[in-house]
Order: structure tokens, then sequence, then C-alpha cells
């Protein structure tokens, strides 16, 4: 057990930025947030899932609409509150713990908003472990557990309950009602108690990302010491290099980039990253090394800082790491819910820069 | 003939250079700074190089200065701001100045306040505008407040709420009270562009006192000029839009001193190594035009939407690099330096410009290194032929409109505010253009934005000024 304070905001939105290879909304702005209220409630416990009783209620929380739209309307408070609230209320149950759907931008943060307003733990826990763009895509998911009911809110105090026992279903519904509401809205899903949260979470996530966004911090103070970063995350090296070109496609709902990163010696390797708002797959001299769950992420070579790949031009000097996935991932139909082929890729999910049988 | 004067306030010395229409320079002075409030060097380098040319022929004067750099650091000329967020019930949470280091926000932070109001992306009304709270907050505003910074979701798209409440506070405060709109000068992002706007309004009346320095410099010297301010993106304001918009020259003396470079020595593409008396900055330009950064721009510690020149600066200069013996520590420095600029090509060629830029060819090899002539006043040069520029930041929704009709929407926009700003209509050309997706946004939404720039017309006749001259804004 530990204990998210004000100072502990810092790394946890670090880590955020990282972790949220390269897409995500602003994680900067729940950290203000969370700030204002870890000075008026106080510091939030942040909870091990085997130090929750069998049947306490988990519920998961995410930002959910368009970046661009919760940037301009600063997603808040109340509509965590109001939708967890109605959740519980729906289910008649009292919360135990409430835990971040994903570590992607802001969505790692949002949980210390309704923490610290209802008095209630975070679970250090979360369902991806990277940046993913639906709310199927979980471990959750790939252990049999329902999304549904979920309960989606706006600023006015509007709210839409989901049911469906089929999560891509769930996902679809909430996603359209989410169009209605305003594009920044709050989601609480996943509603399970703490002996499935043990099965279906990935456990210690939300202190994993922390302790990457302290060496991020670390590696910003010192940027030589590239090798105590790897070394303390157990990140692996893809490519240090320069990006060569930078093509953006314009597809329906989604920014669709494909970045060339070259060695610095110039005769080196050339790695191509596909992003899809996230990075998805790393291809060096042709063959897939890194594929989702797996995590590829991005760094500015001079400084450390994090990148987001809608920056990204021609010249930048970068740093490519990749995360291996979580071992709650590894499971048969992770491939299919998650790997490149659930994106339109047709290739096998690869990892630790193996091919999976 | 039509002359321009340029002049670069620096740190340590004042430079100014005279130059005609095709950049050949005629006058050529760098004068030192006695101290910061030294209005001396200025009127000392205008009149060196005045000496030698016919002062009527003078029409066009552009100033690059660090006041603003110098006012945000030092924190002591800046203006404490009242601040309007028109947005509730969203963006309720975070109070105008969080985030901010503490001193910056206890001198610039005034009363700020968060009423009903804002646009959503599509146009329609998250709540309408809390007029009566709007009257109340200026009500309520001490005497002493006379800028406030007003902003709300959407106001790039909808800038109504923005303006009716400027409205409002000038009913009740009257002329006396200045308001900054966040949709005139922002981006997308509402706190970044709310920042912004704060720390514009805050720096109103530097700037509007450095151009009344820079007026009465001239006329002293018998110049009847149009003044105008170089902005950090390599083009010109004039003195109304600087006086509005002060934030856009912070940082333009890197920017001038690498365009600078890079049109006295012929070479648009490469590193620009300006060495000073005491700093060393390097920089990448890019057909033109500095490169900028992939970083978030901060300033003073303050998140803001605003896109800043790649720059790397090294603490030493002129004084520990000419004469003596070599110093193998700077060599290691500035060869990494390069190194970190280098885009993709290896044989980018090194522009030496600055105070001491002769002393360069001791430490980087020669034939990599192009030391053009006048290098020494590359800022005040780029002063001079700098370009204006007109930009806009658009959102569309391609199912309610062809993209193509979009595009050449904002095209044609940002075109139209170049030749407004003063460009040539013949010359003015889209300098660059970027499409995002705008992801989950149903109607195939997508944000653009757009900058033309184009070569500043000379004046038609000097005798007859232009409207909203230099003596027009200081008298308003």
């Amino acid at each position: 057990m530990g204990t998210i304070r004000a100072s502990t905001l810092g790394h946890l939105t670090l880590g955020a930025r990282l972790l949220s290879n390269g897409g995500g909304g602003s994680p900067e702005q729940s950290r203000l947030v969370a700030e204002e209220l870890i000075e008026r409630h106080g510091p939030i416990p942040l909870v091990d899932v085997e130090d929750l009783p069998d049947d306490s209620l988990v519920i998961a929380v995410a930002a959910l609409g368009a970046p661009a739209v919760i940037d301009e309307k600063v997603l808040g408070v109340a509509p965590f509150v109001h939708a967890v609230q109605t959740l519980a209320d729906h289910l008649d149950t009292r919360i135990g713990a409430i835990m971040p759907l994903s570590v992607g931008g802001m969505t790692l943060l949002t949980p210390i908003f309704v923490a610290a307003s209802l008095g209630l733990p975070v679970l250090d826990a979360n369902g991806t472990g990277r940046a993913l763009p639906q709310i199927e895509m979980t471990t959750m998911t790939l252990h049999g557990l329902a999304a549904a009911p979920m309960v989606v809110t706006d600023e006015h105090g509007n709210h839409v309950i989901v049911g469906s026992r089929n999560n891509a279903v769930s996902e679809r519904l909430v996603r359209s009602a989410t169009m209605h509401l305003g594009l920044s809205t709050a989601l609480a899903c996943y509603p399970m108690t703490g002996q499935q949260a043990q099965r279906g979470t990935i456990r210690r996530s939300v202190s994993c990302a922390i302790r990457v966004g302290s060496a991020v911090q670390e590696l910003l103070d010192s940027p030589d010491n590239w090798d105590d970063f790897l070394a303390r995350t157990s990140a692996r090296s893809i490519i240090d290099g320069h990006v060569i070109d930078v093509t953006r496609k314009a597809t329906v709902g989604f920014a669709r980039s494909t970045i060339i990163v070259e060695a610095f010696d110039g005769i080196g390797d050339v790695v191509r990253l596909e992003a899809q708002n996230e990075i998805l797959l790393a291809i060096r001299n042709g063959r897939v090394v890194q594929s989702p769950p797996g995590s590829v992420c991005i760094l500015d070579f001079d400084s450390g800082e994090p990148l987001l790949t809608d920056r990204l031009q021609q010249g930048a000097r970068v740093r490519i790491v990749a995360f291996e996935a979580a071992a709650e991932w590894d499971r048969p139909g992770a491939a299919e819910l998650v790997g490149p082929a659930a994106f339109g890729y047709p290739l096998p999910a690869v990892t630790d820069g193996m091919q999976r049988s | 003939m039509t002359l321009r004067l340029g002049v670069e306030v620096g740190h340590t010395h004042t430079d100014a250079v005279i130059i005609d229409e095709s950049g050949t320079v005629h006058s050529a002075a760098k004068v030192p700074l006695q101290s910061l409030d030294d209005d001396s060097s200025v009127a000392a380098a205008i009149e060196a190089v005045c000496a030698s040319v016919d002062r009527s022929e003078v029409m066009q004067a552009m100033l690059g200065s660090a006041i603003v750099e110098r006012a945000l650091t030092s924190r002591s000329e800046l203006s404490r701001v009242g601040v309007l967020r028109l947005s509730a019930p969203a963006a309720v949470d975070i109070p105008p100045g969080a985030g901010w280091p503490r001193s910056l926000r206890d001198r610039v932070i005034g009363p700020a306040r968060v009423v009903a109001g804002g646009h959503e992306f599509d146009g329609s009304e998250i709540s309408p505008l809390d007029e009566r709270a709007v009257i109340e907050f200026a009500r309520s505003l001490s005497p002493d407040i006379d800028v406030v910074a007003i902003s709300a979701p959407y106001s790039l798209a909808s800038p109504f709420h923005e303006t009716r409440a400027a409205a409002q506070l000038a009913e009740i405060r009257g002329p006396g009270l200045i308001t900054v709109l966040s949709h005139q000068l922002g981006s997308l992002g509402l706190l970044e562009r709310e920042n912004t706007s704060i720390l514009n309004a805050s720096l109103l009346r530097v700037v509007q006192s450095e151009i009344l320095r820079f007026t009465t410099a001239l006329k002293a010297a018998g110049l009847d000029a149009k003044i105008f301010l170089t902005q950090n993106d390599g083009t010109l304001s004039s003195t109304e839009q600087a006086t509005q918009f002060p934030l856009l020259t912070l940082g333009s003396r890197a920017t001038s001193s690498m365009r600078g470079a890079g049109s006295l020595s012929g070479v648009p593409t490469g590193i620009v190594v300006d060495v000073g008396v005491n700093q060393t900055t390097l920089g990448t330009l890019v057909d033109g035009f500095p490169r900028e950064s992939t970083v978030d721009g901060r300033i003073e510690g303050v998140r803001t939407n605003f896109r800043m020149p790649e720059l790397i600066s090294l603490p030493f200069g002129g004084d520990r690099m000419k004469g003596g013996a070599m110093n193998p520590a700077i060599t290691r420095s500035l060869e990494l330096a390069c190194a970190r600029l280098r885009t993709v090509d290896p044989s980018l060629p090194v522009i030496a410009v600055g105070e001491a830029s002769s002393s360069l060819d001791r430490y980087l090899p020669k034939e990599q290194l192009v030391v053009p002539p006048h290098a020494e006043l590359a800022n005040a040069y780029g002063a001079a032929i700098a370009d204006v520029s007109g930009s806009v930041d658009l959102m569309f929704r391609y199912q309610d409109r062809p993209r193509d009709e979009c595009l050449a929407e904002a095209r044609t926009q940002a075109v139209t505010r170049a030749i407004e700003a003063g460009a040539d209509p013949d010359d003015v050309r889209v300098s660059s253009m970027t499409e995002l997706p705008l992801t989950y946004i149903p109607g195939e939404a997508a944000r653009v934005t757009v900058r033309a720039v184009g070569r500043l017309l000379p004046p038609a006749d000097p005798r007859v000024p232009s409207p909203g001259g230099p003596a027009a804004d200081l008298t308003r």
C-alpha cells in the first residue's frame, strides 16, 4: 500500500505522458485538478488489490471524448463523481476503490478526482498498461469481465447508463452517447468485486507508472543517464536517431501517421513507427519488433521529454523505447482483442522482439 | 530610394543597420550598452547609421527588443491582470493561474472569476453567457486593475461570448480598461490560451513604453519612419499589433539573428551560431526560417500554446573564445550542440554571426563554416529585412463542407491577413500549413493552421502618413 501525495503527481503525470505511446489527452490538465483536490482533501491511499475485501466494489474510470474538446472544456471533478455515484446507486453497492481504466494520457489521473472527493482509496491497477483507443480493449475483457453497466456523464449533470453483455457493444453505445453529451465526458465502467479485480486487472500498474515517471524526471535532470533510465524502467531501446519522415493521413476519427527514424550513424537501422493517435507498431528494417499490447514510446533525445506524435517533425532527434506487455495479457484471445489485426494490420502479434506462437 | 532602419537592443550592445529595398547595407553601427535602462545607446546607434544617408529616405524602422524577456524574468514592470473565464459548468476546477510559478502568479493574477458561458465544438452554447455575473465582476474590479484577459471554450470558432463580455466591461469601466480576448492570439487548448492571454495582458504597458522610447529616439534623429517590431516567428508587427500582442515579440532577437544570418550568407538552410559577448546561441534555419521546437512552449514556467524556435544556449561567448589559448571544452560543447541540431543532412553548413563570429573558425572546421559580411550585425539586419505574415488556426468539419473548399478558405484567410499586415500582394505566399484530424469528433473534423508571409511593401508616399501610424497610436 502506498500514498498519492501532491509531490507524487509530477511523476505520475510524466509516467502517464510517456506511457500514452505518443497519443492521448493532456495529463497536465488533470494534474492541476488533482493538485487542487489533494490540497483540499489530503493525500490519497493507493491500495493493492490484495488489501481489498473480496466482495468490495471496484469501479474503473476514464476520460471519454475527443482530446481536442477536453482541452477546450477542461474535464473536471463533478462529472466523475456523478458517474461513479450513479453507477454505485444503480448497483446498490458501496464503493471500495476506484481504478484508472488505462494508463494513457489523463485517464491515469482521473481516479484521484473521485477518490479525493468521496474519501476512497485508488486501486493500484489498470486494464491496459498502455494507451488503447477502445473501452473493450482491456485485460478485464480478456478475463471475461463485463464493462457494463457503465455510466457516462457530462458537466451539466446529464448521464447515460449503458448495459450490454458484450464489451464491444458497450463501447459503441457509450461512444455514441458521448457525442451527444459534448465529447468531454467522464466514464465509470467495469464494476467488479475485489476478487474479480485480482483476476482481471494489471496489478501494481499505478505505482509502476509513478516509477517510470520518476525515471523520466531523473532523465530530464540529467539526460546523459540513459542506461540508468533503461535499467530502472526495464524498457528496451529500439533506436536512437533522427526522424527522417512523417506522413499523416486524415482518416475518419483517427490521426494515422507513419514515422520513419534513422539511426544517428546514417548507415545503421531504420525504424518505422505506425500510429493511430498512439504508436502501435515498431518495425525495424522491415521486421515488426513491437506490437500491442506491448508498448512503444517516444522521448526527445536531448532533453528526455516524452513526445507526442502529432507534434513530431522531420529532423527531430528521438529515442524510441519498448515496454513489454503485462503478464496479464499473456492469454489466448489477446491477439484478436488488441493485437495488430485488431487495428487493421495483417500481421502476427510480436512482443519482446519475438513473434508469439 | 526608400531605406529601412533595423535596430536591435540586446543585453550588451545596441546594433543598427540601414539597408535599401534590395537588402544592400548602407551603414551599420554597434554601440555598447552602459546599463539595461540605457536609452542613450539607441539614440547613439541611430545617429551613427544616419550620418551618411538621406534621413528623409528612411521610411520604415524595425525594432527588435529584449524588453519583454526582461520584464518577464524580472517580474518588475508586469501589470496585474483581471481574469474572466466564460465556461461554467465546464472548466470550473482549475483556477486561473494554477500551475504558474508562485512569484509570477502573485504578481500577475488579479481578481479572477469563472462564469457561465462558452461554446461547444459544433457552435452551440455550453451555457448562455451569464451577463449579470460579468457586470458584477466589472463592478467589483478595483481601479488599479486596468486590463482583463477573457477566455472561453471554442472562442476560436465562436468568439461571441468573449466579445460580448468585453463590450460589457467597456460599458461599465469605460475606455480606460483594456481587454485581451483569447481568440485573438491563442490556438486550441483553453488553459494554454488563457495563460497566453494573461501573460500578454500583463505586458501591454511594457511594450507601449518601449515603443514610446523608440519613437522619441527616431524623432530626435529627425526620422519620420513607420515603426515595426520584430516577432519570434521572424516576421514584423505594426505598432498597433505589437501594443495589442506584445507577447509575440518574445524571443524575436534570436529569430532575427538567424534570419539575418541566412540572408547575409545566401545560405537558406543551415545551422546558425550566434556568438555574443558572453553567450552563444545555436539554432537551425530551414528555408530561411528557424526550425520550431517540438517540445511544449513554456514561458517562465507557464504552459502556453506558443511555438518557439529550437535553440541551444551555451554559457560562453567572445569573452572566452577570442585570443589566448584555445579551450578544448568550448570546442566539445560547440561540436555537440551542432550535432544536436543537424537534421538528416550531415553536411549542413554552419553560419557564424554575432559579436565574436570571427573567432569561431578556431573551434569548428573551416570548410563547413560560413562567415557572412556584416556577421556581427546579423540581428539588426534580420530585423530590417523581416517579412510580414498572417496566420489562422481553424476547425472544419469536412462532412459539412468539402475538404478542398475548407483548405482554400484557410489559405485565403491567412493570405488576406498577411496583406492586411502590409505584405506585398504580389509576393505573399503560404509558408506553412498543417492539417490534424481531430480524434473522435464526428463529421471528419480537422484542425487547420496556415501561415502566409510576404515582403513588406514600402509606403507609397512618406508625406502621406499611413492610418494608425506611430504618432496616432501613442496619443490614443
